[in-house]
């Protein structure tokens, strides 16, 4: 039995829904199929984009980096950070830096007997590298190492592709020394990595760093690429770095400044995702008011008896919204466990779309797609379809409101 | 003053459209506490609309109704709808009854909304329940009754929280003659024990003639007021 007249109220709309089983599931239905596709979009769209940014940040410039202020606009190696120990030492201050490699970088020409074309040849330490870019994860042939001699080179899969060459095979790698003199030196390919950072898969070429020093007589680094354990602390460690390192020659940038595209990718998807919620809220909303429409229209009647006999309309109101909730709200339970377990099965083991994998890395995305879960996403859906539901009840009360009693008892169904 | 006073009512429906009809003229009726009384007359003669401005259900287009020295055609819908909760039980011609209710949970109803205890609550429907002789099919719901059982659940609920007016509009026409006359046997029942003023309208001859009061109405005007 109900303790109080709200849970008559209660009673009674449960009862109603389940007088209507027809209604009320299609209805829920209807709210959990859409809520389960808006969880998937947003959760694959954010997941894409995080992917993306993560590998600009791991096997690009991390997500900040230190160079000459001059390098960007005139990328000449002369331009190089001569005293690195100095600002090593001040990196090791910063708690939030969970890594930091030195890393020199030049453009040159790569060679064959057959083909040539552009290359960006970056020197680096492999055994640093491995804790912070993590190159040894992308390589889809050889080895991670640079060979016996330290001549070897690991290069992007497209690049190798051009060049038509494999494992073993040399290239030629023709760039400019600190005094503008042109040198060449003989790399043996050790590994093709595929990383789905375009820059390196299309024109980088990684070698040791000491045999690039001593080839282009650089004595300091050209880059300082450095790792968060939080990559939206950018701007803070930034600040907090350019109060330290106080040299007029140095820059230091934050991955959002290098990468403005992604940044504004990233403020686009959110955009996307916004509209594409407004638009399935409003879908809900129409979807949600016809059923309340015709529930209202076809118990004025008994809505009219109610009244007569001493209920209040504030009390018709909340029957008529808890009848609603009941029906949303059981799709949105439905629709956010399912989108929800769906959303945690593809974070966890991802979405393969490999067969479509060359397209994808064309725009630097991997080709097995992890969704981002956020609580978010369950927050703003559930806020979204509880206002759709009372937005829903407005004319089918303003409808019954225009009534008397009598007039609503007297209605002929 | 009398329990309820009826001063110069008037209803106009669709007043100033094409469609106009005046359905009450200048009605004016004072009423006595513990009265039992018929209103009655042809077909469009107003006394439904009568029964209703009485109730609050309708609202008057001029006049005024005073019903225990409260003068309800100024109230808002709200105090309204408060006042009917309070004083006055209805019973419709269509039994009106809240089909997701039991028989119990639909008497009840009102009295839950007065407030009144789950224990007071059972108590009073079983002693309105056996009176009305529907103990039986308590946790039934409406559906599966017949006319003449579902009307006796409608008085049960207009009586159960004891209003000081039952207003019944033609409640024995859907009945057959026998549950007709048991239905006016227990409103007279009520009316002697309960001392509850009871208003009902009806066209038929022998329901009729069991009222002490018949007041007929013509044209929307009383042809006859007449105590027996």
């Amino acid at each position: 039995m109900f303790k109080d007249i709200e849970l008559l109220y209660f009673k009674m709309a449960c009862l109603h829904v389940f007088r209507r089983k027809g209604r009320t599931l299609l209805i829920s239905l209807m709210i959990a199929i859409s809520l389960i596709g808006l969880l998937i979009m947003e959760g694959m769209y954010e997941g894409m984009m995080s992917q993306l940014t993560q590998n600009s940040i791991k096997t690009g410039s991390g997500t900040i980096v230190i160079e000459h202020k001059k390098l960007r606009a005139d990328p000449n190696i002369k331009y190089n950070i001569k005293e690195a120990q100095k600002i090593i030492s001040i990196l090791e201050t910063e708690s939030l830096i969970s890594s930091y490699v030195l890393r020199i970088s030049q453009k040159g020409l790569i060679s064959t007997a057959g083909f040539s074309q552009g290359v960006s040849v970056r020197g680096v330490d492999l055994k640093l590298e491995s804790k912070h870019s993590e190159f040894q994860n992308y390589i889809i042939e050889g080895e991670y190492n640079f060979g016996i001699r330290n001549h070897g080179a690991i290069i992007g899969y497209r690049l190798a592709k051009k060049l038509k060459v494999g494992i073993g095979k040399k290239v030629i790698v023709t760039m400019q020394d600190v005094n503008n003199e042109v040198l060449s030196t003989a790399l043996k390919v050790t590994a093709v990595i595929k990383t789905n950072n375009m820059a390196i898969d299309g024109t980088g070429l990684l070698m040791d760093i000491n045999l690039l020093r001593s080839l282009t007589a650089v004595k300091g680094t050209t880059e300082i690429s450095i790792l968060l354990s939080n990559k939206d602390a950018d701007f803070k460690v930034k600040q907090s770095l350019e109060k330290k390192i106080l040299d007029n020659e140095l820059a230091i940038y934050t991955y959002k400044e290098l990468y403005p595209s992604l940044h504004e990718s990233e403020a686009f998807m959110k955009t996307f995702n916004q509209i594409s919620s407004a638009f399935i809220f409003i879908v809900a909303t129409l979807g949600i008011f016809g059923v309340v429409l015709v529930s209202v229209l076809e118990r004025v009647r008994e809505f009219g008896i109610m009244m007569a006999i001493g209920t209040k309309f504030r009390d018709i109101v909340k029957l008529i919204i808890y009848e609603s909730l009941i029906i949303t709200m059981s799709g949105y339970i439905v629709g956010a466990i399912i989108g929800g377990s769906l959303l945690w099965y593809f974070n966890i083991y991802g979405l393969d779309l490999s067969g479509f994998s060359d397209a994808f890395s064309i725009f630097g995305m991997d080709s097995n797609i992890k969704a981002t879960i956020k609580q978010e996403y369950f927050t703003s859906s559930f806020v979204s379809v509880f206002i759709a539901t009372l937005a829903a009840t407005i004319i089918p009360i303003r409808t019954l409101k225009k009534r008397n009693p009598i007039q609503s008892i007297q209605e002929k169904v | 003053m009398n329990f309820l006073e009826i001063k110069g009512v008037q209803k106009i429906f669709n007043k100033g459209k094409e469609s106009e009809s005046i359905a009450l003229k200048e009605i004016d009726l004072s009423i006595s506490q513990e009265e039992f009384i018929v209103i009655s007359g042809p077909s469009g003669s107003g006394k439904s609309t009568l029964l209703n401005i009485i109730g609050g259900l309708d609202s008057s287009t001029k006049g005024s109704v005073t019903l225990d020295e409260i003068d309800i055609t100024t109230l808002d819908e709200n105090n309204l709808a408060l006042f009917r909760r309070e004083n006055i039980g209805f019973v419709f011609q269509s039994y009106n009854l809240l089909p997701v209710l039991t028989v119990k949970e639909n008497i009840e109803y009102v009295m839950r909304l007065l407030g009144y205890s789950q224990k007071e609550c059972d108590a009073r429907v079983l002693e309105v329940a056996r009176e009305l002789e529907i103990d039986d099919y308590l946790n039934k719901f409406p559906d599966h009754l017949s006319g003449g059982q579902q009307q006796r659940v409608a008085v049960a609920r207009a009586v159960a929280s004891k209003p000081k007016l039952i207003l019944a509009d033609e409640p024995t026409a859907n009945l057959d003659s026998k549950n007709a006359d048991n239905l006016m046997a227990m409103m007279e029942k009520l009316n002697k024990d309960e001392k509850v003023t009871i208003i009902f309208s009806s066209h038929d001859p022998m329901v009729i003639a069991k009222a002490r009061r018949s007041i007929v109405l013509k044209d929307g005007l009383i042809y006859e007021d007449r105590i027996r």
